[in-house]
């Protein structure tokens, strides 16, 4: 065994890998089908393989492999969730921001109102690149070997993206 | 601005590796101030919240229920396996070392060996031949396997029986050699009784008698006046012996290789050749079965037929 290869049968580095993955992870899978108990349970089953397959899997490819997992679990799912976003403005606007103009309070809840259900409505793929990217706060790199796609990929699905977002809330 | 050109430009923007000009050129476009909001707005959406202290408890609680099904499975650590493959294999070594009480008994080439047995029977072994025998046992079972050749001066006592791969020699007490090679079996009973069995086939020989059994064919037998085996005293003697035999006694003897041109091996020969001179020997037996030989570098001999 090499020097510094982590086991992902040690339960220790197996919790770390846990928590470390486990919101980026689940996420992903909710930005898929919008649902955040059914991303639950499709990460605790990767996890769940995983952990069974300790001593087959590299350390240093659990990330991209739990990914894969996740990804290839939603495949099987044919239930899908219209998704639904908290925004962090529309909750604290309430309170925080009563100083501001009504009028413009009211026309930001809207825009984002409609954000919200522009994004729900973009394709699977091209939603889940832009939220990996806007939320997660992922470089289009990580993405790309997260997906298994190219660089060049990931950045046209965030401009098809973009495009139909700004056509849908300026209503063209 | 192009289309394409303007994507390239607002990738850079979301990446973070825009230059100033270039953003520069991106602000002054129309469209920018949207995607510039709808960027910025859904950077500060969440997902709904879910503790991961709580996510991986659920999780472990899970597994708990799922390793009772199946336990995962772990590799074990390479270096372990290798003792532990070391240590079992010392383990097994000193049980054999334990319970194994054979004595063995090797002679090399041109060597002999006088082996006092525990009843004080006497085995001498001839050159390159293998004796083994019980020690424990020794009483209640008199046998010992045999490969090449013995001269065997037996007490008297209970069944003493000499087993080798081309068959066995039993007796009661008495005085025999037996001479083994592969497919070849030659018995010189020279005190008492003694019975040969090869193949299911029996033979009993008597003082002074003497058979030969080569490979399948029918017993030979025939008598002689010595009272011990020639052997002992640094000389092998052969009676009608095909030459293949004596030339394999031969490289017993003296351990040389021994290439035979044009040489008819089944021709038997009758003599003997000292077992303590090569040169002599090779004489003896060249001379008489009238080939010539070249010995090189005192190991390889090749015979030749003279004709």
């Amino acid at each position: 065994m090499e020097v510094g290869d982590k086991s992902l049968c040690d339960s220790k580095v197996f919790e770390q890998v846990y928590k470390t993955n486990a919101t980026a992870l689940r996420n992903f899978v909710y930005y898929k089908c919008g649902d955040i108990d059914v991303a639950e349970d499709i990460i605790q089953d990767c996890f769940m393989t995983i952990w069974k397959k300790c001593s087959t899997i590299v350390f240093k490819s659990v990330k991209s492999l739990l990914f894969t997992m996740a990804s290839n679990a939603f495949l099987n799912m044919v239930k899908h969730k219209k998704i639904v976003l908290e925004h962090q403005k529309l909750n604290k606007n309430i309170n925080d921001r009563t100083n501001e103009n009504p009028e413009f309070l009211l026309e930001e809840q809207e825009f984002l109102k409609k954000l919200e259900s522009a994004i729900a409505d973009l394709p699977d793929n091209e939603r889940e690149v832009f939220l990996l990217n806007r939320i997660d706060k992922k470089k289009y790199r990580e993405i790309a070997d997260l997906l298994n796609i190219s660089i060049k990929t990931v950045e046209k699905r965030m401009s098809k993206a973009l495009k139909q977002l700004r056509n849908q809330i300026e209503g063209i | 601005m192009e289309n394409q050109e303007f994507e390239i430009l607002l990738n850079k923007f979301i990446e973070g590796n825009i230059s100033s000009e270039e953003l520069n050129v991106l602000e002054n476009s129309s469209e920018f101030s949207t995607y510039k909001k709808i960027l910025e707005s859904s950077s500060e959406f969440s997902t709904p919240y879910v503790d991961n202290d709580k996510s991986f408890n659920a999780f472990m609680e899970k597994t708990k229920f799922n390793e009772k099904e199946q336990k995962p499975v772990r590799k074990l650590n390479r270096y372990y396996l290798v003792s532990g493959v070391a240590a079992s294999l010392i383990f097994l070594f000193g049980l054999f070392q334990i319970f194994n009480t054979n004595e063995t008994y090797a002679t090399d080439f041109g060597e002999q060996l006088a082996v006092l047995l525990p009843d004080s029977s006497e085995v001498v072994l001839n050159s390159d031949s293998f004796l083994e025998f019980n020690k424990k046992d020794w009483k209640k079972n008199r046998k010992l396997n045999l490969k090449g050749e013995a001269y065997f001066k037996v007490k008297k006592g209970s069944k003493f029986e000499v087993v080798t791969s081309e068959g066995s020699v039993a007796v009661l007490g008495t005085q025999f050699n037996v001479n083994q090679h592969k497919n070849f079996l030659e018995v010189h009973c020279f005190e008492g009784k003694v019975r040969v069995v090869r193949n299911k086939e029996k033979f009993i020989l008597t003082q002074g008698d003497a058979v030969r059994q080569i490979g399948n064919a029918a017993f030979e037998s025939w008598n002689f006046s010595e009272v011990s085996p020639t052997w002992k005293n640094f000389e092998s003697s052969f009676k009608n012996t095909p030459l293949r035999f004596v030339v394999q006694s031969l490289i017993k003897t003296y351990g040389t290789t021994v290439i035979s041109d044009n040489v008819d091996l089944d021709k038997r020969f009758s003599g003997s050749f000292p077992t303590n001179d090569l040169e002599i020997a090779l004489k003896t037996i060249t001379t008489s079965m009238n080939l010539t030989y070249d010995l090189e570098e005192g190991k390889k001999v090749t015979l030749r037929s003279k004709e």
